[in-house]
């Protein structure tokens, strides 16, 4: 006799507390992009020419279900992704995500793919290019689509990047085809202000979300009394060390900082509760990348 | 035969050369609908192609005055052609009928100004149409008839000579362009004078209170009121109004607002900027800097270095 079906619910155990299946729409499309749009460097009062500053490339950005229209969520345009950094892909420990990818790539006519860092998932949703090993999802040709299935699991919580690990992968990531995934753990509650900072080199200027120098890299607002989180990371070929003035955080150990570093891919968050009001610097304390642009401002009102 | 040859000797003087256009030439036709041309006068630019088209019932042909130009008897129904290589005026008249005459004005160059009416430092497009096959045109300006100087860079024409040049307008100028040929003849568009624009901030208690006045004062004209970002270090485009009959326009803006105010005055919306006020701070009401213009103590070097 077959056991009864809640008997059989019972044993696959209880579904996680408000774990969900969510649906993100995400294309490679071309755009031209320019990373001085204010044309100068305020603080060594260089100035530059739109035409040294501005290229096509392709970037990852949100769609509506079916690729219909392009998207940016209210929280990603706080966070200073979803336009050249790719959308800021939200999730908790225990959900799954499906990345519908599309790749509308008609500047370059390139494959392209993503590859997430973090979270579980099967070899065909990995996003690379492997001969002999990979499927469809590691190379997704001009015009085509693949749906790669993710689970946020244990211990994904955190801030994780994605990027293109296709066979154009190197050209891709250099042109600015990366984001970042926001998991956050069970039970956990999201902050009030949460900011993307991605480092990484762009035509020959040290960017932050494809920005370069104070007033064209992301200004973050925040609210003192107010809880914020920074996710960090680093694509490209070289380190970076992410420093905020006037504010400290506290390792998983405990202990404080203000400064700390990350290579290539690497990625990490950090929180406090906000008491510092005024306009502070963010930036790569690396003085060479600082120079050439990797520098932002904070604005914490009262 | 001898005829012929004294023919041909004659359009080599005048510099007219017979045979087919170039395929890019304009064609102009001059009717011959009975026992007149019409149109009278027509007005052509070296190297376009004349046809002369006889659609009497009678016999006619044209030769230029002084008997150096004559095409021989152009039948009924049947046309005559020629393509002009020199700047000139020409009479010509129909042999047969000596009554008939007409004119023919063969130009160097045509040249228009769009619009006919703008304000000195407003853009003033210039096009026409220069000889077919010209690689080059120059564009000139006289102010107050005093001597023709270059207006701007060359242009290169079209294959068909026809060409366009865009120059800042300026007042009491004329235009006209320079091609292998010849000069055109002159235009002068109506430029008024240039605008003087200024700016004043006055503190209430609740709002700013910002004035634009203009010298003189150009009724219908956008004045933009522009705020400089203190976080993104650029000017950003705030408010727009239309100047009244006084040629003033007034903001209001929040108290809150403390940061620098300027305004730029253009035709239209997205029309280039014609004139722009000094800086003004909201903070104080007094003139300011330009933050844009603020650089780092002891940097004297020009800026203009590309990469960082």
């Amino acid at each position: 006799m077959l056991p009864a079906l809640p008997a059989v619910l019972a044993l696959l155990g209880p579904p996680a507390a408000g774990a969900a299946t969510r649906d993100v729409w995400v294309a490679a499309t071309p755009t031209t992009w320019n990373a001085v749009p204010n044309a100068r460097d305020a603080l060594h009062g260089t100035r530059f020419d739109p035409a040294a500053t501005t290229f096509p490339t392709v970037v990852y950005r949100r769609y509506t279900r079916g690729w219909k229209q392009p998207l940016r969520l209210a929280y990603e345009a706080d966070a200073g992704a979803g336009r050249f950094t790719g959308p800021l892909i939200r999730a908790r420990v225990g959900d799954k995500l499906r990345i519908h990818f599309k790749n509308l790539d008609t500047l370059n006519r390139r494959a392209h793919s993503m590859h997430f860092h973090g979270v579980e998932y099967k070899p065909s949703s990995d996003g690379i290019w492997l001969p002999l090993f990979s499927g469809r999802g590691g190379e997704v040709k001009p015009g085509q689509s693949f749906t790669y299935r993710l689970t946020a699991g244990r211990g994904s919580a955190g801030f994780w990047p994605y990027h293109d690990h296709s066979t154009s992968m190197d050209e891709s990531i250099a042109g600015g085809l990366y984001g970042g995934l926001s998991i956050a753990d069970r039970g956990e509650q999201r902050t009030d202000r949460e900011f993307v900072v991605t480092f990484a080199a762009w035509h020959g200027f040290q960017t932050i979300n494809g920005r370069a120098f104070v007033g064209n890299t992301p200004v973050f607002e925040s609210r003192v009394g107010e809880s914020v989180q920074f996710n960090v990371m680093a694509m490209g070929d070289e380190f970076h060390t992410f420093h905020v003035h006037g504010h400290r955080w506290r390792t998983d150990g405990g202990t404080p900082e203000d400064t700390r570093g990350l290579g290539p891919a690497e990625s990490f968050r950090v929180r406090w509760r906000e008491d510092a009001p005024g306009t502070w610097l963010y930036h790569c304390h690396v003085e060479t990348h600082m120079e050439q642009g990797m520098i932002g401002l904070y604005k914490v009102k009262r | 035969m001898i005829r012929r040859r004294v023919l041909l000797t004659a359009f080599a003087l005048l510099g007219w050369v017979g045979g087919p256009a170039s395929a890019s030439a304009e064609t102009s036709t001059i009717r011959m609908p009975g026992k007149f041309f019409d149109p009278p006068r027509t007005t052509v630019v070296a190297t376009d192609l004349v046809v002369f088209r006889n659609n009497d019932l009678v016999t006619h042909d044209v030769r230029i005055g002084g008997g150096v130009f004559d095409s021989g008897p152009i039948v009924r129904f049947s046309s005559w052609s020629q393509r002009v290589d020199q700047p000139g005026g020409y009479p010509f008249v129909c042999t047969l009928h000596p009554f008939m005459t007409g004119n023919l004005d063969v130009l160097a160059a045509t040249v228009a100004a769009e619009p006919d009416s703008v304000l000195a430092g407003e853009p003033l497009t210039l096009s026409g149409r220069a000889p077919a096959g010209t690689t080059n045109v120059g564009v000139e300006q006289s102010v107050s008839g005093e001597a023709w100087t270059m207006a701007g860079p060359g242009v290169a024409p079209a294959p068909d000579g026809s060409f366009e040049a865009i120059v800042a307008a300026v007042e009491g100028a004329s235009y006209r362009v320079t091609t292998p040929a010849g000069a055109s003849r002159p235009v002068a568009p109506h430029v008024q004078a240039g605008v003087d624009v200024h700016l004043v901030a006055e503190r209430k208690r609740r709002h700013t209170s910002v004035r634009v006045r203009t010298m003189p004062a150009p009724k219908g004209i956008t004045a933009t009121l522009e705020l400089y970002s203190r976080w993104h270090f650029r000017w950003r485009s705030q408010r727009r109004a239309k100047l009244d009959a006084r040629g003033g326009a007034a903001f209001r803006l929040p108290a809150s607002r403390r940061t620098f105010a300027r305004v730029a005055l253009s035709r239209g919306r997205h029309g280039p900027v014609i004139a722009r006020s000094g800086v003004v701070s909201l903070r104080t009401g007094r003139a300011a800097v330009d933050p844009d213009t603020i650089r780092p103590p002891g940097d004297h070097h020009d800026g203009h270095d590309g990469h960082g």
